[in-house]
């Protein structure tokens, strides 16, 4: 009997729901959370709701059970998993009624960082919970000491507004003194109140696609269905794992800097941990929590671990609870990956995220050839704020980056694409210059860094922008500015990310470290700017993936037609010889034969 | 039953760390009684987190995983 027939017939065993009513009921749930995550985006007042996609939507069985979600920013998978659960037992399950919705935003709580609200509402059928709709998103401000959230902070009291679990609506009446306590305390009230009335308009959009189905199917079969497609899932992702070989798989890095404290880096330690159908994922032996905000909440390192196994599993397994019963991710409360009250954690969420997952997927790599090279590991952070002269209000913008995805087994990694903790898109210009006091000078690809390879990682950008108004600030939320992350099997480091300013009187573009004093150039709050100051982004190209001088000499010189790699790097970093726009095969040749080392990704 | 209304008034997992507001469960290892989210997570600390880091481990523990008079 082959394996699949065998899996097949295991799987039949188990379930007890007619098949094609099974998947009916999977796929209508999976297409209900994306019409939830339209409804937000159409609804929403914020770009990093309607253009950039920070959110997930997520829908949970009677027992708090992941069923079905959007997959938008696996970030806060975590959350979505650990958090809701902690929220609504903390209310009390007993004291739900129909129309409740809970709101929570806590790291402390499994949350991934303050500005990640999390909003639960109950769905009831004839006095009985039946399930839960849930919304978790990102609110550009939520007051604290930086417009915008991201910067460093010392403590969580910096950071902006926690909110324990309470309820926003008691029997879908809106609970005004808990919205007003809430809209007081963040910069952007307007923006803030569209959006988690978007938030509530999905739940309330979700909770009615239960009751179709329930009142289609009737209750006793849509439970049961929700009970066996979390078996099948379990079921397959067992079988992923036992794929893989049993051993213990360790990986360490570090995080290059807290912004605070001058001259340390932060260790983080891994080890993936296969055990036959089971996997541990072990942080055990990192650091403290770091004196600024690079630190990580139980929320993101859990997700980090989990976005790193379904990235290397099987694409089709559905993802519900059942995957994640399998794998138990040790993240020692008190430590850099899980930071005690009252530690910050904003920037350990967004930067320090994409670092975990690429270590533990490099330590997938030591027994797999299907994990990539690191991308730039960085969501290129900028919040800038002050008052917009044209409404003289408080505003706080979110400049979001690409970075460049590392080069794989199979292609080249992908340019100026949002870190893999996120599906998140950059917002459009446009949208962005119509809401807020900022003017892009440019936005463009930028030349080749780094990450050379048999397939080299992605491209960064370019963006160069200038804010108006009064009482200008910037702040930055951007690490892996002085520690490339490493390249894989062969391939060179990534490149760095650079964060520039420069000023009427500036000669040249000048770092923070350099204009403002600041401990980190990419991890720092509120410097003071002028209207004709301007800002620069360049984001990483992401590692590469194998002995550069294997490269295909025609993807060479596709990227020098691009006007991305000149001549002398051509040469130095792949051998390839470039004459009269052609690669010279003869040179070439010659280049790469007397070649006996590999690249060590020193740039020309 | 007085209910804790801050985080650090709420216990931690002894063996993957989350906080949780569940109930718990509680078992003696090494003398201490330790506060578990799940019984997977005793499995886990038995048959994982002791044998790899041996008895020291337990001093290296957050005090919330502790299960108090």
């Amino acid at each position: 009997m082959s394996n699949s027939t065998s899996l097949k017939q295991d799987i039949e065993n188990v379930v007890k729901t007619d098949p094609f009513v099974l998947e009916i009921i999977r796929n209508y749930l999976t297409t209900t959370c994306e019409e939830m995550g339209t409804t937000m985006m159409r609804t929403s007042f914020s770009p990093i709701f309607n253009e950039a996609r920070d959110f997930i939507v997520v829908l949970y069985d009677a027992e708090v059970e992941l069923l079905a979600q959007v997959d938008y920013v696996p970030a806060m998978l975590g959350s979505a998993r650990h958090g809701v659960k902690l929220a609504l037992h903390e209310v009390g399950i007993d004291n739900l009624d129909p129309g409740d919705v809970i709101i929570m935003n806590d790291p402390y709580r499994s949350n991934n960082h303050i500005p990640e609200h999390i909003l639960i509402k109950p769905v009831f059928k004839d006095s009985q919970i039946v399930g839960y709709v849930g919304s978790i998103a990102h609110m550009v401000d939520v007051g604290g000491t930086v417009p915008g959230a991201f910067g460093i902070h010392e403590n969580c009291f910096q950071e902006g507004m926690r909110i324990a679990p309470v309820k926003l609506f008691k029997r879908n009446q809106q609970q005004d003194d808990i919205l007003k306590l809430i809209l007081a305390n963040t910069r952007t009230p307007e923006f803030s109140y569209g959006d988690f009335m978007a938030m509530v308009g999905a739940l309330g959009r979700g909770e009615k696609r239960i009751h179709d189905l329930i009142d289609r199917y009737g209750l006793e079969t849509y439970t049961q269905a929700c009970f066996d497609m979390k078996k099948v899932s379990e079921r397959l992702m067992r079988k992923q794992i036992g794929s893989w070989p049993d051993g213990v798989y360790e990986v360490d890095d570090c995080f290059e800097s807290d912004g605070v404290t001058p001259n340390r880096n932060w260790q983080l330690k891994s080890k993936l941990v296969i055990r036959g159908e089971e996997m541990i994922i072990d942080l055990t032996g990192s650091d403290e929590p770091a004196n600024g905000s690079m630190a990580m909440t139980y929320g993101s390192s859990s997700s980090a671990g989990y976005e790193a196994v379904f990235q290397m599993a099987d694409r089709d397994i559905p993802i519900n609870e059942g995957c994640y019963r399998c794998i138990t991710v040790i993240s020692p409360y008190g430590s850099l990956t899980n930071v005690n009250y009252p530690h910050a954690s904003m920037a350990g969420n967004t930067e320090g995220q994409p670092v975990l997952i690429d270590m533990l997927l490099r330590g997938f790599a030591q027994f797999s050839d299907d994990a990539p090279a690191p991308d730039g590991n960085s969501c290129g952070l900028v919040a800038l704020g002050g008052i917009d002269e044209r409404t003289n209000l408080p505003f706080a913008f979110l400049s979001l980056e690409g970075i460049g995805w590392g080069g794989s087994k199979y292609a080249d990694g992908n340019s100026v694409q949002f870190s893999k903790l996120g599906n998140c898109a950059t917002q459009s210009i446009e949208i962005v210059e119509s809401r807020y006091p900022v003017t892009h000078l440019s936005y463009e690809i930028e030349p080749f860094r780094g990450g050379a390879g048999k397939h080299r990682g992605g491209y960064g950008s370019k963006r160069v922008m200038q804010v108006y108004g009064k009482d200008l600030v910037a702040s930055s939320g951007i690490s892996r500015c002085t520690m490339p992350a490493p390249g894989l099997n062969g391939g060179s480091n990534a490149a760095v990310n650079v964060l520039a300013f420069k000023s009427p009187d500036d000669v040249n573009w000048r770092s923070a470290t350099d204009k403002f004093g600041t401990v980190a150039p990419g991890l720092f709050s509120n410097a003071p700017l002028k209207p004709d100051d301007k800002i620069m982004v360049i984001t990483a190209n992401g590692a590469g993936y194998g002995d550069p001088f294997e490269r295909d000499p025609h993807a060479v010189l596709t990227d020098f037609l691009d006007e991305l790699l000149s001549p002398e790097q051509a040469e130095a970093l792949f051998k390839v010889v470039i004459s009269k726009e052609k690669v010279d095969a003869a040179a070439t040749a010659a280049l790469r034969r007397g070649t006996k080392s590999k690249a060590e990704g020193v740039l020309p | 039953m007085k209910r804790p209304l801050e985080v650090y008034e709420r216990p931690h997992c002894a063996a993957c760390g989350q906080l949780f507001t569940w109930e718990q469960v509680t078992k003696e290892r090494e003398g201490r009684k330790l506060r578990f989210c799940s019984t997977n997570c005793v499995k886990i600390f038995d048959n994982y987190l002791l044998p790899t880091y041996g008895s020291g481990l337990l001093m290296t523990l957050n005090g919330s995983v502790f299960e108090t008079a």
